[in-house]
């Protein structure tokens, strides 16, 4: 191509990018835009997070040099994170636009600048340079932003991890741990223990390392790092479940926390997932079969995984797998967790088109009528959603009269431990087990024993003790990486990135993490002793 | 930007960068290049529309092929990636579906199809680019077979594999191309860069 076409071209292309340029607030735009603080704020958080200008159209930018991007395909978060710390990602390393490092110069020999003024931002993100005039990675998208956006978002970044979260201070960091008064005392205790042994051990070394560089060459590197003693609140919630909310509340107005850690209560998760979402607080692998499956934007809880609904889902994966035809039968105590894992069952079956017969357990259950329904004709496969008694139970009038119709077997109900399924269900009926197979796991199960022999603990609860000890080991982890941001959304971004530590998982196979991942296990086996075969089922695939 | 100085200055750094392309690009555009073979492991895979895709026959298609891996939930590496797809493929126009894209999820337990044709969306994918899933040993198999195996998956790098039918051999890529220097590729592909 000549100069001359290339000049005209140029000019052609220059044309149309100008008159797509936004010029001085639009008439429409006043409109869109309240300008009371708060409001701009909200109008920059959009921006950032969900790529939304004012009026609703998605942000346009240009990336790598002449790439067009919309707000729908990515926006600032996909890049610099909830907490707008940004950090390294593969080969590249993405530089914090928080209000604490945009507002302060960089010193560092790395993209080196002054402190920036709306000015500075502004050429900044439609130019791409810094206020230095070193130009960005072409991974940095040039923004094509409306001055009121362009303002509303720096008021937003300014705001975005510039003071520390509540919870923490230069010597103490706080968490809590929820319970509800109902739970058995001894599975409480099982939990509690090894959180405080955790703790103990942790603050010992922190008293170690403290003395060590506070004196030491290191001291001003180590200065802010993470050696604050760990403090552990118990909230305990009793009463309604409707009534939780505000007793943590209470318990937060006394002594705010940085996180909520482990955990377990009687039913479901949800108010402490509300909670936990409204007051913005990490809440870290509860012991819960019962989740709140909510939104992506649910991003404050962590659970191992969906529970009694990956449950049901397996169980639904592996029925279609296998054209199973006929009703389902569902057996399960009312009142119990077992009646959740029926419903669960129940929800993702109404979206296929399985018929459910429910049988729900009551005081003095006709156990010779709950056989025949599963025995006769019609039936499709049997679900049992019961604890080891009840089991035994049903065992018991089956005698040796299986039903034709496979039978499943929830492992949640039995806390994971299948060895207790009686005869003649353990050679017959499948197993749904969402967690690691006894033979994986045992490696593990050592580690945890030793440890916890150390500590004078007796291992008695491998799924609970195992459960604890790996949410110490994430908060731990996430915290050792945390450097002197004590930010929860930050502390939530590395946790995001913990990959590595799926190796250390004890109950639960094959964690895979990320953002929007807020269930760290996405399947489970299908233990069928009928054919010693496991098949590992992640529903959806 | 309501300043006139302001919208001058736009306007000569578009000048600028217009005209320095070339140049800039060389300076900002850091990739590496280099030519290898690949052994490509018999594994089926599977699509968006949860249709089974037997991997070999997959890629040993009449069409040029480009692949990458990615992961639904990734930041920054993969939406770039996926955005440069994008571009590619409206460049090409009515020729997208002579082009052959391949996302492979380095994610393969969370990235069902469900999650994987919303994201395809998200990108605007037409006809022609495919996000495959499969067990994650299979997709260890392919990562190790194209030399791209992370253990943690955060530490991936910005691959594109591309493959003219002809060709036994794999360009590989490792880094960011402008969609102009992607469209170059293509042609080189396809035999037509002049
Ligand atoms: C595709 C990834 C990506 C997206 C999307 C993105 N950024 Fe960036 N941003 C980066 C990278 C990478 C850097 C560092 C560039 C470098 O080191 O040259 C950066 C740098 C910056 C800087 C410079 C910080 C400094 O200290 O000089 C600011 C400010 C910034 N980004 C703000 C934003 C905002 C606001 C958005 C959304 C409107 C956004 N970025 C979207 C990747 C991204």
């Amino acid at each position: 191509m000549n100069k001359i076409n290339e000049l005209l071209i140029s000019i052609f292309v220059l044309f149309l990018t100008c008159a797509s340029l936004p010029f001085p607030v639009q008439a429409d735009a006043s409109k869109t835009i309240d300008n009371s603080a708060s409001d701009m704020i909200e109008l920059g958080r959009k921006i950032y997070q969900d790529g939304e200008l004012g009026d609703g159209s998605p942000v346009k930018a240009i990336v790598l040099g002449d790439i067009e991007v919309t707000g729908d395909q990515f926006t600032c978060l996909n890049c610099h994170r909830r907490s707008g710390l940004g950090g390294p990602e593969g080969t590249k390393y993405v530089l914090a636009t928080n209000g604490g490092s945009l507002l302060v110069p960089r010193v560092d020999l790395y993209m080196e600048r002054p402190a920036y003024t709306y000015e500075t931002f502004a050429e900044a993100m439609t130019l791409g340079v810094n206020p230095k005039g070193t130009p960005f990675d072409p991974i940095m998208p040039i923004y094509d932003l409306p001055e009121p956006e362009m303002r509303a978002l720096f008021g937003y970044l300014k705001t975005l991890s510039n003071k520390y979260s509540p919870g923490v201070n230069d010597v103490e960091l706080h968490i809590a741990t929820v319970v509800s008064k109902d739970i058995d005392p001894q599975l409480k205790n099982e939990m509690l223990q090894v959180l405080n042994a955790f703790i103990d051990n942790k603050n010992a070394q922190t008293r170690h390392e403290k003395k060590r560089y506070t004196s030491g060459p290191f001291y001003h590197e180590y200065r802010n790092k993470a050696y604050r003693q760990w403090v552990l609140h118990i909230w305990e919630v009793s009463g309604p479940a409707e009534s939780w909310a505000g007793q943590l509340e209470t318990y937060y107005q006394q002594q705010p926390v940085f996180a909520m850690i482990s955990g377990v209560v009687s039913g479901d998760w949800n108010p402490i997932h509300n909670f936990s979402r409204e007051k913005k607080l990490p809440c870290l692998l509860p012991n819960t079969d019962l989740p709140t499956i909510g939104s992506p934007a649910d991003f404050y809880t962590l659970y191992f995984s969906k529970g009694l609904t990956l449950e049901a889902q397996t169980l639904h994966s592996d029925l279609a797998g296998n054209n199973t035809n006929g009703d389902i039968v569902q057996i399960y105590r009312q009142g119990t967790i077992g009646e959740k894992g029926a419903q669960a069952s129940e929800k993702v079956a109404r979206a296929g088109k399985t018929e459910i017969i429910n049988l729900p357990l009551v005081e003095n259950a006709d156990w010779q009528e709950i056989k025949q329904k599963t025995i006769q004709p019609g039936v499709g496969a049997v679900v049992l959603w019961l604890g080891a008694d009840d089991l035994e139970k049903y065992a018991e009038v089956l005698g040796e009269h299986l039903s034709s119709a496979p039978v499943y077997v929830s492992s949640s109900l039995l806390n994971g431990e299948y060895d207790l399924i009686p005869p003649p269900l353990n050679r017959a009926a499948k197993i749904i087990h969402p967690f690691k197979l006894k033979e994986d796991q045992q490696a593990r199960l050592r580690q945890l024993e030793v440890w916890l022999k150390q500590n004078n603990i007796s291992m008695s609860n491998p799924r609970i003790q195992g459960q604890t000890y790996f949410a110490c080991l994430l908060l731990n982890g996430g915290l050792k990486h945390i450097k002197r941001y004590y930010y929860r959304e930050f502390f939530l971004d590395l946790l995001d990135h913990g990959e590595r530590m799926s190796l250390y998982s004890i109950n639960y196979p094959r964690l895979s993490f990320g953002p929007e991942q807020r269930f760290l296990a996405k399947g489970a086996y299908i233990i069928d002793p009928a054919t010693v075969k496991n098949h590992w089922v992640i529903p959806g695939h | 930007m309501s300043h006139p100085r302001h919208t001058i200055k736009i306007f000569i750094t578009l000048l600028f960068l217009f005209f320095s392309e070339q140049h800039s690009s060389a300076a900002k555009f850091e990739f590496q290049k280099s030519i290898a073979n690949y052994q490509i492991p018999d594994v089926v895979l599977t699509n968006q529309d949860g249709k089974k895709v037997p991997l070999i026959p997959f890629l040993d298609s009449e069409k040029p092929v480009m692949l990458e891996f990615i992961f639904a939930t990734c930041t920054t590496i993969c939406p770039v990636m996926s955005v440069s797809f994008t571009n590619l493929q409206r460049r090409l126009g009515k020729d997208t579906e002579k082009l052959r894209l391949v996302s492979v999820s380095i994610d393969p337990e969370h990235d069902t199809p469900s999650i994987m044709n919303k994201y395809l969306n998200r990108y605007n994918a037409q006809n022609g680019w495919d996000f495959l899933t499969g067990s994650k040993e299979d997709i260890d198999l392919i990562m190790k077979a194209f030399d791209a195996y992370v253990s943690d998956k955060m530490n991936h790098q910005p691959l594109t594999f591309m493959r003219s039918p002809e060709e036994k051999q794999w360009v590989r890529v490792n880094g960011f191309l402008s969609g102009k220097e992607m469209m170059k590729e293509y042609q080189k592909l396809i035999g037509q860069d002049l």
